[in-house]
């Protein structure tokens, strides 16, 4: 098990590196980037020197653009390998600040949202399971089927509609309300934030819901086919002992082996449902990097992502072998 | 012979042979089972399954309304609507007129131009005197006299004039002194060898100074030129003259005079100038003839734009409190002026309508020559008399309104109105019909009076075609529509009229009605048409990306689990980098890279589709690859390659359609995600851009907070379309899976 793990933990190395060079190379062609508007900027500022293109060559030797891409790619892996990420173009300060400061807001949004998440998909799927092709069965998998399909950006306006313009019961963007916050004590400060991820929580408890049930659902009904489900009813063992001590300990493992899997992207930030509500967290802030073609923050950001995604992958078949027994990872 | 029936002989046959076949069945005959191929067997499941036939239906729904719809609808994807639709704008401007307009009555006296300047506040002065006569000497030796002719008309003449006596308590000035040329020039009589001599000797340096002569003391002080001086004496007392000397009641009249009178002394007319403080000149004038005259009325001609001449205009004013006749050249046909109007208007619109149709204009052959003729017409259709002939006037007050002159035909008919009411358009053109001038002034009279700033106003005016040109009917009348006008009056004292027109506007943000069912959007499209077209372009992006993933992933999947081995390796890589890759930051990137590229919308859709295809072949690739490693091994693959097929014949008939039932499934599913993920990118404004229709970018129109409250009508529905096609696809897909494995595990 650690044999394989190192091997494929030596894989993600090599799938990393391939994967920064494709995203570099995307934010390295962009036409008229952050340098170019920038370089125009300062040689147009009343009292400039010099030329745009003095200034753009300038800009390109300090951010480093000046030596090519492939040299530039390797630049910038040198200093990542170091931990120097450089100063983010967008926000003028250090990237991993810029992280720091915005991680927390992405990860308790994400904790609470995959808190609901299980506590009402896992209920719902071993229920519609039980019912199969009955009205709960049905009525969850179209609840499911509209969660998956449901666009987020659309649910988000509709309830900002609802919720913020109609009943006035949420801002319709923003972190804190400017007009009392500052008023506030500190725990009413912390309510005020609370207040304003209500609304971003419950759009992205609503996406995330149908997956989880349907893959509740389906492993749960595989569970209850099976041959020691039938034997433990012909024992006569109660139904809702079947159901919660031997079918759905036995749906817990694949269960526990994507949430596992998952648990790494609660770091990831929410890009769309950030930016739409203006929640200043991880996902906000590489959206806006990314829209003005911010090279060292959206690097970064983008490298923690596939890391993530990377470490959650091995993660999830570590778990499953290790809760499923019958599973060898070779 | 027996009769011989084929269709009885037939009949017979199938009748044994029925009994036959039952006979011979029995209960271990395998033709009792009925068999169905896999194809119908798949169909059956899958028609079974209710929510997967709700989602062909909602497919098919969705297809004829996106891809037939379009047909039926009279509106395009980017078609502008407009509408007309009363607005209200500043029609006109009211003004009671206090500043005085000059027309020139003889163009061939030449005037000072400081003297015309100064006769508007020559004017005030007047009436704040009450004076009927003005008069003033200007530097270019003439005399300018101003005569009250009446009430708002005043008249200027030139005069000749000539310096009769001069007096006063200032100092005299008697002669001025070049020291350059040393030569003494004098005012008035020369004053002797003696004088010129004292002068010589006195006036050097720069300074003032006294000299003495003869009993008189003599002032000089240095002169605006280089060594000049001037020389100045004590006044005396009395009138000084410069000929002869006149009367006494000359005198007299003279010295109570005031600068600007004008003086009548033994049938002799005099005018007073003073270049200096308490020191005055008297002048002789001629005979006054008037060469300008000065109004406040304004003139409003009976017919709308009818153009009348400066020469008209002063003949009339001049007339008004004189002979009440006068004669101009003038439009007199006003019948033939107003035809001559409307085919004018016709003509242009026409010429208008050639140009936009480029297709009429193919048609005509010659279109130089017919453009000729056309205008040859046109000129001959000038009806006689709109042009100007010299006419004869009237012009008399009017019985109707106070303070207004008619003036009129000599056969009665009115022709033109004097008023120091003006009342123009709000740009300054003068074209509005004189009776709503009138209706407004009276509007305006009663404000006045009443001290009211606001008021309001019902009145026809003309209506306006598409262009804001003047609408005609097919008889050439001007079509009228009533208007509702409110009447403010500024600060700067111009009372606004502010009229409510119906004008041809781009149709905005319509709300849903008959013509369009869903209203227009921000750009004047009509928001069915979008949807309709965005559909198109949701669904075409859905199966071609799809496309593109199924071929890249078939392929790279089939060489992977045909070969195996470092083939497989590399493979797998490549899927495992892509299938790292972040899906929707990388979309997000392309979006801003074809942003900051201004690619051209067709050919960014493209980019996008490559794009999203490109990001998405990992995952079929792995399916494809997944089945051939477990089908490679089946004996139907030994029997293929034992009958020596090539390769690419055994990946692409053996192994690929064994592979089709997941790829169908898979590739369903992906047309959901991929219509979501791109209606995602085209509402952040990164994926397909206008003109071109798409859901994304329709709710992204109106779902700022400002707007989507009041716009739901628009993006709801559009939300719905996109949340019921991906759920159909997902359904769609669900059914064909379990159609296609019941037993497999979701």
């Amino acid at each position: 098990m650690l044999k394989y793990s190192l091997r494929r933990l030596a894989y993600s190395v090599i799938i990393l590196f391939f994967v920064m060079l494709i995203i570099y190379t995307l934010m390295y062609i962009m036409p008229g980037n952050y340098i170019q508007t920038k370089a125009i900027e300062l040689a147009t500022k009343p009292g400039a020197t010099k030329s745009a293109d003095d200034w753009l060559a300038d800009l390109n030797k300090q951010y480093g653009m000046d030596q090519g891409l492939i040299k530039g790619y390797f630049t910038w892996l040198g200093s990542a390998f170091q931990g120097e990420f450089g100063d983010s173009w967008k926000w003028n300060m250090p990237c991993t600040e810029v992280f720091s400061s915005r991680i927390w807001y992405s990860f308790a949004l994400n904790v609470v949202v995959m808190f609901f998440e299980i506590l009402i998909a896992i209920p719902l799927g071993i229920h519609a399971a039980r019912k199969q092709y009955g009205f709960a069965d049905y009525f969850a998998t179209v609840f499911a089927m509209v969660c998956i399909s449901m666009p987020s950006f659309f649910l988000i306006t509709v309830l900002k509609l609802v919720f913020a313009v109609k009943l006035k019961w949420f801002d319709l963007t923003g972190m804190i309300d400017p007009r009392i916050h500052d008023s506030l004590s500190d725990f009413g400060k912390f309510l005020d934030v609370a207040k304003h991820f209500v609304l971003p929580a419950v759009a992205l408890v609503i996406i995330s819901i149908g997956g989880l049930m349907r893959y509740t659902r389906t492993n749960m009904l595989e569970v209850l086919s099976s041959d020691y489900i039938r034997t433990a009813r012909a024992k006569g063992v109660p139904e809702h002992k079947v159901i919660y001590s031997h079918a759905f300990r036995n749906t817990l493992i694949p269960l526990i082996t994507i949430l596992g899997g998952s648990l790494v992207s609660l770091f990831s930030g929410a890009i769309i449902t950030e930016q739409l509500f203006g929640l200043e967290g991880i996902g906000q802030a590489s959206y806006q990097s990314m829209v003005v073609g911010d090279i060292p923050f959206t690097m970064f950001y983008l490298g923690f992502v596939s890391i993530l995604t990377l470490l959650g992958n091995l993660l999830a078949d570590l778990l499953y072998a290790a809760a499923d027994p019958r599973v060898r990872l070779s | 012979m027996a009769s011989y029936n084929l269709n009885e002989i037939l009949k017979k046959r199938a009748a044994q042979n029925k009994g036959k076949e039952k006979k011979e069945m029995d209960l271990g005959d395998t033709a009792r089972v009925k068999v169905l191929s896999p194809m119908r067997q798949v169909m059956k499941r899958f028609l079974r399954n209710r929510l997967a036939i709700f989602g062909t239906v909602v497919l098919l729904i969705m297809f004829l309304f996106a891809f037939v719809g379009p047909l039926l609808l009279p509106y395009g994807e980017a078609e502008t609507m407009y509408k007309y639709e009363p607005m209200v704008s500043d029609y006109s401007f009211v003004q009671v007129r206090t500043e005085y307009n000059g027309y020139v009555l003889n163009p061939e006296i030449s005037a000072s131009r400081a003297a015309i300047a100064k006769t508007n506040s020559n004017i005030t002065q007047m009436i704040k005197d009450g004076k009927e006569t003005f008069t003033q000497v200007a530097n270019d030796g003439f005399v300018y006299l101003l005569n009250r002719e009446g009430e708002g008309i005043y008249a200027l003449s030139q005069l000749s004039a000539t310096k009769v006596a001069a007096f006063g308590s200032g100092m005299v000035k008697v002669a001025s002194y070049d020291g350059i040329k040393k030569a003494v020039s004098y005012e008035g009589e020369a004053l002797g060898a003696d004088f010129e001599q004292a002068v010589t000797e006195n006036c050097k340096g720069k300074k003032n100074g006294t000299f003495e002569l003869g009993g008189v003391t003599y002032t000089y002080q240095p002169g605006s030129a280089t060594k000049s001086f001037e020389i100045f004496t004590e006044p005396s007392e009395g009138v000084r003259y410069t000929g002869a000397a006149l009367s006494a009641a000359f005198e007299t009249a003279v010295q109570e005079a005031k600068v600007g009178d004008l003086i009548e002394v033994d049938g002799k007319r005099y005018v007073l100038s003073s270049p200096a403080t308490d020191d005055y000149e008297v002048y002789e004038i001629g005979e006054a003839e008037p060469f300008m005259v000065y109004t406040t009325f304004a003139f409003d001609a009976v017919v709308n734009s009818l153009p009348l001449s400066n020469e008209f205009k002063a003949a009339a004013l001049a007339a008004v409190y004189g002979e009440g006749t006068f004669e101009a050249e003038a439009i007199v046909n006003l019948e033939a002026f107003q035809k001559q109007q409307v085919e004018k208007a016709l003509a242009a619109k026409r010429a208008e309508h050639h140009e936009v149709d480029p297709a009429a204009a193919e048609t005509q052959p010659a279109p130089e020559t017919e453009s000729a003729e056309e205008t040859g017409e046109t000129g001959e259709a000038v009806p006689e008399g709109a042009v100007p002939v010299n006419a004869k006037f009237n012009v008399a007050p009017s019985t109707e309104r106070e303070g207004v002159f008619v003036i009129s035909l000599e056969d009665g008919t009115p022709y033109a109105e004097l008023n120091n009411v003006v009342v123009r358009r709000y740009n300054g053109d003068d074209a509005m019909d004189l009776d709503l001038k009138n209706a407004i002034r009276d509007k305006v009279a009663e404000m006045m009076e009443a001290g009211a700033t606001n008021d309001q106003l019902e009145y026809r005016i003309p209506k306006q075609d598409e262009k804001g040109k003047n609408l005609y009917d097919e008889d050439g009348v001007l079509q009228y529509e009533d208007s509702h006008m409110t009447i403010k009056l500024r600060t700067t004292g111009e009372y606004v009229v502010s009229a409510s027109q119906t004008r041809y506007l781009i149709d905005k943000f319509a709300a849903p009605s008959s013509k369009h069912l869903l209203g227009t959007d921000g750009d004047g499209f009509d928001v069915l048409a979008r949807i309709m077209y965005g559909g198109r372009i949701s669904l075409l992006v859905g199966f071609v990306v799809v496309f593109i993933e199924c071929f890249l992933g078939i392929i790279m999947g089939g060489l992977a689990g045909f070969f195996g081995g470092w083939i497989d390796n590399l493979v797998m890589r490549l899927v495992d980098i892509f299938y790292c890759l972040p899906f929707m930051p990388i979309m997000i990137i392309v979006g801003a890279l074809m942003d900051a590229a201004r690619m051209d919308v067709t050919v960014r859709l493209f980019v996008l589709m490559a794009a999203m295809g490109i990001m998405g072949w990992a995952g079929i690739a792995r399916l494809v690859r997944g089945q051939i490693l477990s089908l490679r091994e089946q004996e139907f693959m030994t029997a293929a390659e034992a009958t020596g097929l090539p390769t690419s014949r055994r990946i692409f008939r053996h192994l690929v359609p064994n592979v089709m039932p997941q790829l169908i499934v898979s590739a369903t599913m992906g047309l959901g995600s991929t219509i979501l993920s791109e209606s995602a990118l085209s509402f952040l404004g990164l994926g397909v851009k206008h003109p071109l229709a798409t859901w994304g970018s329709m709710i992204n129109s109106v779902a700022s907070a400002s707007a989507m409250e009041q716009y739901a009508y628009i993006w709801i529905p559009v939300g719905l379309l996109i949340c019921f096609t991906v759920i159909a696809f997902n359904f769609v897909g669900d059914g064909l899976r379990d159609a296609f494995d019941p037993k497999a595990k979701r």
